[in-house]
Order: C-alpha cells, then structure tokens, then sequence
C-alpha cells in the first residue's frame, strides 16, 4: 500500500493559506513588503525556483522560495529573514493542519489487513517527516519514501523503484495507491508498479478522474473497501 | 465498490468570492458542504415558500410589513394600531422589523409592477430563508468536523421547517443571532458577541432567557473571563440602545408585553388551595439558572447544554407557541452530536420533533395552498378521530415526557463533560522544592504565567522564614534549616486554600529583610507553592497533584546564586560566598533527600562543564536539561515531539527501576513549537490554561511543558478517581 501525504491525507489549502497569511503578515511587519505585492513576489519566487529545479524534492522548498522572494525585493540574502519566514510557516502550517476524518481508522484497517505501507511523497525529508510525527503516522507506516532521497519527484521512475525496494516488492505483487494527483499519483504508479490506484476527488476534472481505478471523496468510503476486502 | 460518483459528487464548496475581504472573512468560513440532505432541505424549503402561505404571515406579519412601509413611520408599530390594524400583529423588536423591511420592501415594489400580492410574501420568506441558512452556517462553523451530521440534524430539522415555513413564525432570526453570539463565544470574540446579542434581545425579547445563562459563562468560563466584562458591556449597551425606540413606542410596548404569547408564562399553575397558584415555569427557569450558577465553572459544553435546558424547560412548563419551539433547535442538534449514546439521542429528538408536529398540526394554525385547494389556516376539525381533547393531551404528554428526558440527559451529559479537571471541587496544587538558587522562582513564575491571570496563587517558602534578617538565631541555624521554617503555617495554609478558604499571607522581602504585614488573601484555580522544603513532611508533600523538585548543577548553581545575590539583591560577595559554605552541610541533609519524594526532577546542566569551573565571571556557556521523570507515561510521546518537531537533541538513560525515565534534553527551543506540542499531546490542557498562556523559548520552556504534560496525567488519574 502507498499514501500519498500532502492533501491526500490532510487538507493541504487551508494550513498553507494560514500560514502564508502568517508570514505575509510578518513580513509586512518587519520588511514593510505589502500584502499584495507579497502574493505577486512570492508567485513570482515559486516560479524561479521552480523553473531552476524542475521536477526535484527541493523545487518545493519553502526556505528557498522565501529567500528567492526576499532577494526579489531587492535584500540580498537576508539568511536570519529566510529561515523565520520559513519556521513561521511550516509552525503554522502544521498548527492549522489535521488529518481528514476516519484517515487514522483506515489506515489501521489496511496495517491490520497485513500490507506493508509506505507514505511515498514530494519534497523534502526534513518537513514530510515533522508531519508524520505531527499527525503521529509514524508508528502506522512501514517505510517513507520521499522525492528529496529518490533524487526526483513522481511520477519519475525513481521514486517507485525506491518504494519498490523498500517495501521489497516481487514484480507480480498487489500495489495500491492512494493519492490526489491522476498524473503523479495514478499514472505514475500504474506505470511503474502497475498499482491499483485510489484518487480522492477534490474537484478534479473528470478527465483526471477517468485516469484512477477507483474515486473516492472520503476515507470511510475506502475504509468500507477495506473492510470488505479484509473479510 | 463505491457510491456512483453522481450521488456523492456534490462536494465542492459552496464559494462566495463577493465576501472576501469582509471582515477578513474567508470563503471557507461562509462554505458548507453541498450533500444530498442540504439539497432536499432546500428543495422542501423553496417548496413550502412558493406553495404555501403561512396564516400568521397572511394575517398578521404582511399587512404589518406593507402597511408600516407604505406609510413610513417612526414608529411603525404605534402609527400600525392607530390605523386600526391588528394589535398583536408584530410583537417584535427593531431589529426584527430591519431584518424583514428590505426584502419585504423589494418584495412591494415588484408587486407593484406585476400586480398580484406573491412577492411581497416571498420577500418576507427571502428574510426567513436568509437567517435560517445563516443558522446552518453558524452551526456548520460551531460543529466544523461534522457538518454532514448538521446538514441531517439542522437542516431537515422538521421543527425549523414546519415552525417557519408552515406556521409561519420568525423566531429563526433572533436564534440565528443568539446561536451567532455563542459563535463569537467560542472564539472570544467578545465584542461580536455582545452585539449579536444584544442583536438578538432586541430582535426577539424572549431572547432575555438566554442571558443569564450567558452572564455566568461570561463570568465564570476559565478562558473567557479576561474579556467578560467587554462582551457584557457590548451586550448591555447595544440592547440598551436597541430597546430604547420600545420605551417611546405605546404601540410596540402593547404587541410586546401585552402579546398573548406573554400569557402563555402563567398559565401552568399548582393550585396551592385558598385560590392561589404556583406559576410552574418561573420555579423552572429558576433552577435552570440556579443550577447554570451553581455549576462554578462552565466551559462552552457545558453553556450550550444549560441553554438547552433551560430553553427546554421553558417549552415544557409553559404551554410554548409553535414559534419557541425553534429556539430549542441549536441546542438539540449540538445533544445530538455528542459522543456517546448518539443512536438514543438521535430517536430521542425524533421522537420529540414528531409528537411536537402532531401536536401543532391539531392545535395550531398552519398555512393554505391555494394552488392544491389546501386551506389548514385554522386547526383542523378532528371529530373524526373521536376524542380530539384526549388524543391532543396524550400527544402532548408524550411530548413533554421526551423534552424532559431530553433535558436531563443533556444536563448529564453536559455537566459530565465540563470541568474535566475537576477544578470547582478542588483547586490544582503545585509544589517545587529546590535549594537556594536553584531556580524556584524563575519557575514559578513561569508556571504562573501559563494559567488565567488572578487564577494562580503562589506561596513561597521564604515567607515562612521564623526571623527576619539579622536575627541572633541565623548565627546558630541556616536557612536550610527545617527548624529555621514554620513548615506548620505552612502545612496549614496549603491545606486552607486548598479547601477555598482564606488565608493571611505575609511576604518576605529580601531587599529590607524585613516581612510585609499581614494580608487576607484566599484560594483560586491552581496553588503554587515554592520553596527549600516544601516536601520535607510527607503530609504537606501529599497534598500536591505534582511535585517538582529542582536540581541544578552545583558549580552553575553557585554561579548563579552569585550573580543573583550580589547583582540584583546586592549583598555581599564574601559573605554569599561563606554562606553558601556554610550551608552546604544542611543541603545535603534536609533539601537534597527531597528529590525521593518528587515525581519530576529538573536540573539545569552545563553542556560542558569544564566551562563553569573557570574563574568567576565566565558565562556558562549553552546548558541542558536533565529529566528525572517517575510515572512518566507520556515520555514517549513527549520525546517523539520534541524530536520531531522541536528538533532537540535527545538521550534517554537506560531505563530503571519503577518506571523512572531519566533523559537529558539539549537544543534551541522556540516558545511557538511548544505550543503546537501541548496541542498535540495534551488538547485537554486548553481547559486547564489560561486564554494566552505565555510559553518561554529554550529550556525554561521545556520545563514548562514537562510540568504541565505531568500536572495533567495526575490530575486525569485524580478526576478517575473521583
């Protein structure tokens, strides 16, 4: 079993509009930048950094956009500046943050079904892994794979053959995917590992959605599935 | 294997970008989830608004809206009267009449231009429809995980249905702006929530019911207290000036108070003989807000299943109009999404709301549809059911029977959850022991600081000195000393304020070293006692929840003594010095063998400690916690915190004996992580803390959360126990 994490298993817009809001708001304090100008820097920062790194753990880095954006306005690297900006958001972030109901109950279900798990993500380690404590995942999953240690991020061939390992999967065994996104999550997984994948619906086109074996809006509807496969 | 995707594909909020910068609102905080229940309560809605026509609204309300805003008036309700119209037609505040006048108006004017008299009601609807989904948002907000339930639970409601869409009544707008104010409440919003209800009073004057209910919260809720006196100021002023048009209206003061619904109050009486009566609904409310003041401290559980008993005595002991059935509403739909028992509650609620619509559809008055050549304008004729009084009695007694259960369960239920620390039978005791310097104050206060202000009150060791300074006996005995304590008044007090009663506290000073006179203080939330020997007789050790003992390193301790002494109380350097020589025999003997009689052992270390040997004057370079923790089941789940999402440097001992953890905890701490820890591990500490409790960065702050995680395991076992 594979998990997606950011907005697969938590609601990722609300904590990241708080927490931009938080750091939009401090840096308005302290850099007198003003909040619409802030959203049109921090666009423009994303996109820079983004175009830079392509499709790598770190193209997500909250810290590099920050520092970006400052540089943007004209500060240089203002270090001390970049790191609070960052820690104010993911603190934040994570604050506002809460897994969706029945997560919990369902992945216990699948752990109690006896497949190995593993939560396979993009970006960096250091934060995916201070979520999964936070959400206290980590006694549930086996393995975390995330796009920082497979040097890129999915639907890249790398990330799955990491999970692949780590799980030590045979070339026929039964791969489920559970995630939000129909081109790094399904197609990816179908096509590495030929998974059965789970897509959560979260307003998606039904183009996206024809790509997912099976869609679902909440997890006690897998939780159901679940349950009817462990009998 | 799951639903068809066209049943539950309505997900997809339900967005008002218009709103946004709207009081800093967001579109999420106006969003619901779009489900099938929240459709089929529409289309029931729009159905009954279309179709139906309300008899009261025909009669009453609509010619009382029309004729006031043809002829405008000051005072509409006075000018309404004089023109011969109905004298009971609007027995309602200003603000009821500013939440109908726009729609009803717009309604006018595009009757006016179609002839025919359709819009003007569906403007009076359109005010009904538009409170009544404000309610359903609000109660959305209020019980955010569970919307669906709401959806289920709120918005098929048959009582809010029937009552505003089939009998017509428009009690749903002054519920929807009580219901708004425990909204605001809840998130201290303090001003909000007394304009909301001063809104809501002056809407609807029975509102008045609630406001006792929310005068103890205001005064007695834990966190809310700091702002009580701004949200009962607001509310005071805003009702004040709202009512005031009333007090110069002859009309309105007539629809008001001599309303046929007021009558309804003293009509359930206990003949007592001698041709007097007992008015059974004011002995109700009495106690219902008897108990609400009784109950001390009340969390916003607690306050939302008082006003539902009180509200539900008030329907049981007065024979209710079919309109103040929906001010029960909120407050059932919260009953009915407690945990716990949810299935009996949910056929409970039911089961009332169906005797309830039985028993208005027989006795009150209902609407036409003109269209179907349906006419329940008046209560129908049931001869045919034979004995229509019997039946209509049995319904009610059925009725009233379910509300009363109802109530108790809600109070049980809510009384069970409130106080969780058990706080109003007995107050929280802290105790910390530790030698001179050790850090005992820095401590305390910042224990203090984490709880309400004025909640905390501190005691502290050096108050009980038996001599001032500069006594013969400090030749003979050190302060380190048993003997040199009244260890005895103190026992005394601590068991004095830990019974609520007052004490007479006097403070020493160590700038004159003199005590202060005598002062009568008493008993509050938490006890915090600090000082060298405050768990030197067992019994005095005994009365605390948690006890913590601070062990500093000696040579940093010395350090820092120094630097206290001769710095900030500025006595001597040699002499500090001696004395603290001179003492070191005592420590060992009557502070240190505390430590055995402490549950949490704190001590301050140096990283390195080759630092601190040096000469005087060489800071102590970064420093370290060591945790002696006994009893220490939320170890774990600390450690992984502090790890995860502190980033600290983490090595536990290996374990011992008794389920003694001994860990050593190193690394720059942020006072915001902290906060996110105490979320995560312990959300019950939200009723134990003040509304801002103030967490310190680094170490300090460590032990801030160490304390409060343990304070709060034991007073789980002591709650358990109870």
């Amino acid at each position: 079993m594979l998990l997606d994490l950011d907005n697969t298993l938590y609601d990722y817009d609300r904590p990241h509009a708080k927490a931009l809001a938080e750091v939009r708001a401090k840096l308005g304090r302290n850099a007198g930048i003003a909040p619409a100008r802030f959203d049109a820097l921090y666009d423009e920062a994303r996109k820079s950094v983004k175009a830079d790194l392509r499709d790598n753990a770190s193209a997500h880095s909250r810290l590099l956009y920050f520092q970006r954006m400052i540089e943007l306005t004209g500060l240089r690297s203002d270090v001390v500046m970049a790191l609070d900006c960052e820690q104010t958001y993911w603190r934040t972030f994570l604050s506002a943050a809460s897994l969706f109901p029945d997560v919990e109950n369902t992945v216990r279900l699948i752990r109690s079904i006896g497949a190995p798990m593993a939560i396979v993500t993009d970006l960096t380690a250091q934060i995916q892994f201070r979520k999964i404590v936070y959400f206290g995942l980590e006694s549930i999953v086996d393995h975390v794979v995330t796009s920082e240690e497979a040097g890129a991020d999915k639907p890249a061939p790398q990330i799955y053959e990491l999970a692949r390992r780590k799980l030590g999967l045979a070339p026929d065994a039964l791969v489920w995917m559970i995630g939000d996104d129909a081109a790094k999550d399904c197609d990816g997984a179908k096509a590495h590992l030929g998974a059965v994948t789970f897509l959560r619906r979260a307003g998606q086109d039904t183009a996206s959605l024809a790509k997912a074996d099976i869609v679902f809006d909440r997890f006690d509807e897998l939780k159901t599935v679940f349950e009817r496969f462990a009998r | 294997m799951i639903p068809a995707p066209s049943s539950s594909a309505a997900r997809k909020p339900l967005s008002r970008p218009a709103l946004l910068p709207f009081f800093g609102w967001h579109r999420k905080d106006v969003a619901i989830e779009l489900t099938a229940a929240f459709w089929a309560g529409l289309a029931i809605r729009l159905v009954l608004c279309f179709l139906f026509i309300p008899a009261i609204q025909e009669t009453l309300f609509i010619p009382f809206m029309r004729e006031t805003l043809l002829h405008p008036s000051l005072d509409p309700w006075t000018s309404f009267i004089a023109g011969g119209g109905a004298a009971n037609a609007f027995p309602y505040g200003v603000v009821m009449y500013l939440a109908h006048a726009p729609t009803v108006a717009i309604g006018m004017a595009a009757d006016l231009l179609t002839g025919g008299d359709l819009f003007t009601r569906l403007g009076f609807s359109a005010s009904l429809l538009a409170a009544d989904f404000a309610l359903f948002v609000i109660l959305c907000r209020l019980f955010e995980d569970r919307q669906r339930q709401v959806a289920w639970f709120y918005w098929l409601s048959p009582i809010v249905i029937y009552a505003t869409y089939y009998h017509g009544q428009t009690d749903i707008v002054p519920v929807a702006l009580l219901t708004g104010a425990l909204l605001a409440l809840r998130h201290h919003w303090a001003k909000a929530a007394g304009v909301l209800l001063g809104l809501a009073i002056s809407a609807k004057l029975s509102m008045l019911l609630a406001a006792p209910f929310l005068f103890f919260y205001a005064l007695n809720n834990r966190q809310f207290r700091p702002k009580g006196p701004l949200f009962l100021a607001t509310a005071f002023v805003v009702t004040a000036v709202l009512q005031a048009p009333i007090l110069f209206s002859p009309g309105a003061q007539a629809m008001i108070f001599s309303s046929p619904e007021v009558g309804r109050l003293y009509r359930f009486v206990l003949p007592i003989g001698e041709g007097h009566d007992l008015y059974l609904f004011f002995i109700g409310y009495a106690a219902a807000v008897y108990a609400a003041f009784s109950v001390g401290r009340i969390n916003f559980d607690l306050l939302f299943a008082l006003l539902g008993v009180g509200f539900l005595t008030v329907l049981t002991l007065a024979p209710a109009a079919p309109g103040w059935f929906v001010w029960v509403v909120p407050f059932l739909v919260a009953y009915q999404l407690r945990d716990g028992a949810r299935e009996r509650s949910v056929l409970l609620v039911a089961a009332y709301a169906a005797l309830l619509i039985a028993e208005l559809f027989l006795t009150a008055s209902g609407a036409r549809a003109p269209l179907f050549g349906l006419d329940h304008s008046a209560p129908p004729q049931v001869g045919f059911l034979g004995d229509a009084a019997k039946l209509i009695s049995i319904i009610v007694t059925l009725r009233t029977l379910a509300g009363v259960m109802i109530a108790v369960s809600m109070y049980r239920r809510g009384v069970a959850s409130n106080d969780y620390f058990r706080l109003s039978r007995r107050p929280i005791a802290i105790g910390i022991a530790g030698d001179s310097g050790s850090g005992k104050d820095t401590l305390a206060r910042a224990l203090d600081q984490l709880f309400s202000p004025n909640s905390v009150i501190s005691l502290s060791g050096d108050d009980y000195h038996r001599f001032e300074r500069g006594a013969p006996m400090w030749h003979i005995v050190t302060h380190l000393d048993p003997r040199a304590n009244d260890l005895k008044a103190l026992s005394v007090d601590v068991q004095s304020l830990l019974a609520e009663r007052a004490i007479s506290q006097r403070h020493y000073d160590h700038g004159t070293g003199r005590f202060t006179p005598f002062r009568r203080t008493r008993g509050n939330d938490v006890v915090l006692v600090s000082g060298l020997h405050t768990f030197y007789s067992t019994s005095l050790r005994d009365l605390f929840d948690a006890t913590v003992f601070l062990d500093m390193d000696d040579s940093l301790r010395r350090h820092l003594k120094i630097q206290r002494d001769v710095g900030e109380r500025g006595y001597d350097r040699a002499a500090v010095e001696a004395s603290i020589e001179r003492r070191a025999p005592d420590r060992e003997r009557f502070i240190q063998p505390q430590i055995e009689r402490s549950d949490l052992v704190l001590s301050v270390r140096p990283v390195d400690p080759d630092r601190i040997s040096g000469p005087d004057g060489v800071t102590p370079g970064s420093l370290k916690l060591s945790v002696r923790w006994r009893d220490a089941t939320d170890f774990a789940d600390l450690a992984r915190c502090l790890i995860g999402l502190c980033g600290v440097r983490l090595d536990q001992h290996p374990p011992g004996f008794d389920g003694v953890v001994e860990f050593d905890v190193e690394g720059e701490v942020e006072a915001d992580d902290i906060r996110l820890i105490i979320k995560k591990i312990a959300p019950e500490a939200e009723d134990l803390l003040g509304p801002e409790p103030q967490w310190e960065n680094g170490l300090l702050g460590v032990m801030q959360l160490i304390v409060i995680v343990h304070l709060i395991r034991r007073t789980r076992q002591r709650r358990i126990r109870d």
